[in-house]
């Protein structure tokens, strides 16, 4: 994917709601994203297609995707451990 | 450098609800509208929504839009616009209804009415008992909304410009609003939008605080935009506080959790909540929650290592309650700080979560400048942009949905009736992009300066120590100082990215020029405003002052400028309500 496309799904990533933005800004400065191969990019942009309250869902654990390579990536970025010590 | 023009007769900047709202009422009465949107339509922040809409239907109890008026009023503190407020209770039902009609599936009541539930502020009999005023789709209300709006808006043959982004208002020789500046992101030309009038529904700002509920796109683009303009913001010192947000995250925990009975403790494991409202305790109102858990915070009772939080207790209420009648809770919990509400109390504070400024208007929409209302040509708002002013100095729950669909709709005829009276937009003015390609073409040059990430998080910081829960005339003339110095450092932004296409540095760094208009904007108000109303609590001056303070602030960016002007006490057909104290 080049960068223009890449530069896309970043600005794709941002959603609606507080939550969906703190799980892909953690994902995408944290080093996951970069991470991504050519064919998780594509999951991500069709994952990122989806609608804001089934993502939310999805990254809580309650349901699952039939298509096995975009659940993968949706437990990557569900799983992160991104909080700080309070 | 001549740019290209597109001409439309109506511009809409903004695809949340109150941009589709209006831009439903335009292109059904056959006015060529377009709307521009920073991301899809459906991805605007009311999506985030879920607590409901309000209109007194009265469907499980009596009700009647007089208390819905009556509640209105006194949960604005007295700041609101009486003939607004009697105008958006008057239409909430027909409101409602129509999004029903446009296909919002509302939880329904066993006869097929629909289903209203119990929310903070809403009573029966002008402030007496609570009554059922909230309609809702589940846990999905604004997402429901958006979606019903945006097909029946494809329907309807509305254009959408999505990911383009209005940099500036354009305006002629006598003041008139001709069109907007905008970027198309995808390919990274500006254009020119020509147009007979502009609506603004840019949403909120709540990104100007280190603490927001709100989501990263709500930078305040609309304000920035008018405040450049030379045009005003009124009220924009009040900013409503939820005050359990997350510790650290910001995410909002629902008031429901309280609901079904959590409680606040301090670092003393004391119910504090108890010593300021003993009746109502964790349930009082919000900015009666979040002054309390300040104190707590201030006076060295707060939590954690760095005692800047307090708690909010559940595990009590066992695993199968949390997780059946707070969904999500536990998740959000667990992923974001690493506890289990189930065995520990969640780390919660005060969290910025709505504008009850903004542009001002009167409650046809129409945009109007200075202390005698001069209405601005061809301008229009609607939404948590602008301020009508029906949220006053503090909103209700449900209203602001509520504030979007009537207040888009109106602004919407407002348009149509305009541009009936024209063929042709009026003619663009011949510097018309200067202003925005020199801002553009600054940005462009800087080979060094501030980094966008350092002066935001200053910005935050500063808002956040100086212009939060409680202030005092210290803290606000520091933070005055500050926060001028952050909007100088902003002048100088440097960024590395200086390619054309799809850059989302430069589009994040321009966001962030409209954001430190608000942050401004908000300090100055503040400092300005020595009496506490709704929101604005001042630990210095800690009552209501009608006698000098029943007025809206407008705030001119031009050398930091205020006026006031008066709050309109002329409901459009009942009595005017009086001030009383505000007790619940
Ligand atoms: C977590 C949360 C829960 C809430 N729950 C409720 C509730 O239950 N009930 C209630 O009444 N209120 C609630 N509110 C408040 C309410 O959701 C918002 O006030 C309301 O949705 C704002 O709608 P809007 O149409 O004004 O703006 P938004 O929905 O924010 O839309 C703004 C639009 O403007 C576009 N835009 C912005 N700047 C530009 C630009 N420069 N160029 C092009 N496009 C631009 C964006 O892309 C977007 O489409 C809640 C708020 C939060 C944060």
């Amino acid at each position: 994917m080049d960068y223009v496309a890449v530069e896309k799904l970043k600005w794709r990533s941002r959603r609606s709601m507080l939550e969906l933005d703190l799980y892909f800004e953690r994902f995408i400065s944290g080093g996951g994203f970069a991470e991504l191969n050519e064919t998780e990019l594509l999951a991500y942009q069709h994952l990122i297609t989806l609608d804001d309250a089934d993502l939310l869902l999805l990254f809580q654990g309650k349901g699952e995707l039939a298509d096995p390579e975009l659940q993968n990536l949706v437990n990557k970025i569900a799983q992160q451990n991104f909080y700080k010590e309070v | 450098m001549s740019l290209p023009i597109l001409k439309f007769d109506a511009v809409v900047v903004g695809g949340g609800g109150a941009g589709l709202r209006a831009a439903l009422q335009l292109s059904e009465a056959g006015v060529k509208t377009v709307v521009l949107s920073k991301v899809f339509p459906t991805r605007s922040h009311t999506a985030a929504a879920q607590g409901g809409i309000s209109a007194s239907f009265g469907n499980s109890e009596e009700d009647n839009w007089h208390w819905h008026m009556y509640d209105t009023v006194k949960g604005a503190d007295w700041l609101g616009d009486q003939d607004s407020i009697e105008f958006m209770c008057k239409q909430a039902t027909e409101a409602v209804a129509e999004l029903e009609h446009y296909g919002m599936p509302f939880d329904r009541l066993e006869n097929g009415k629909i289903y209203q539930r119990p929310f903070g502020g809403h009573m029966a009999e002008f402030g007496k008992k609570p009554v059922r005023r909230a309609c809702a789709v589940a846990d999905r209300t604004g997402h429901a909304m958006l979606h019903a709006l945006y097909q029946r808006n494809v329907k309807a043959q509305t254009h959408f410009f999505v990911e383009w982004m209005a940099l500036d208002l354009i305006r002629d020789k006598d003041g008139d609003v001709v069109g907007v500046t905008a970027l198309e992101m995808e390919t990274g030309q500006v254009y020119i939008i020509h147009a007979k009038a502009v609506l603004f529904a840019t949403g909120g700002s709540g990104r100007i605080y280190q603490a927001s509920t709100n989501a990263f796109i709500n930078t305040g683009d609309g304000v920035g935009m008018a405040l450049r303009a030379g045009l005003p913001v009124e009220d924009i010192e009040f900013w409503q506080f939820h005050p359990t947000g997350l510790y650290g995250a910001g995410v909002l925990i629902t008031e429901g959790v309280r609901g079904e009975g959590g409680y606040l403790l301090n670092a003393n494991g004391e119910r504090f909540m108890e010593r300021y409202a003993p009746t109502a305790k964790d349930l009082a109102s919000r900015d009666v929650v979040s002054r309390a858990m300040q104190v707590e915070i201030n006076e060295g009772r707060g939590c954690g290592a760095g005692k800047d939080h307090v708690l909010l207790k559940l595990d009590h209420l066992g695993a199968e309650v949390i997780d059946q009648r707070l969904p999500g809770i536990r998740e959000i919990s667990i992923q974001f700080l690493g506890i289990d509400p189930v065995k520990q109390p969640i780390p919660v504070v005060p969290t910025c979560h709505y504008m009850m400024g903004g542009i001002p208007t009167n409650y046809r929409g129409e945009v109007i400048d200075g202390v005698d209302e001069k209405i601005v040509k061809g301008f229009y708002a609607a939404g948590e942009c602008a301020c009508a002013s029906v949220h006053g100095a503090n909103r209700l729950g449900t209203n602001s949905l509520l504030d979007l669909v009537v207040f888009g709709k109106s602004a919407g005829n407002s348009v149509i009736e305009y541009v009936k009276t024209m063929d042709e937009p009026k003619e663009l003015p011949e510097n018309a992009a200067e202003f925005t390609l020199a801002r553009l073409a600054k940005l462009e040059a800087a080979t060094s300066g501030e980094k966008l990430a350092d002066v935001r998080r200053d910005m935050q910081v500063c808002m956040q120590q100086h212009a939060s829960v409680f202030r005092t005339q210290k803290v606000l003339d520091e933070g005055v100082a500050n926060i001028l110095d952050v909007y100088k450092r902003a002048q100088n932004l440097y960024i590395d990215d200086k390619s054309k296409v799809f850059n989302t540095a430069r589009v994040e760094a321009l966001e962030f020029l409209n954001t430190i208009e608000v942050a401004v904007a908000t300090m100055v108000a503040a400092r300005e405003r020595t009496e506490s109303r709704g929101a604005h609590a001042r630990e210095d001056y800690p009552d209501r002052n009608d006698e000098k303070w029943m007025k809206h602030t407008l705030y001119y960016s031009n050398g930091n400028r205020l006026e006031y002007k008066e709050v309109h006490t002329k409901p459009l057909s009942v009595d005017y309500i009086p001030p009383a104290k505000r007790v619940y």
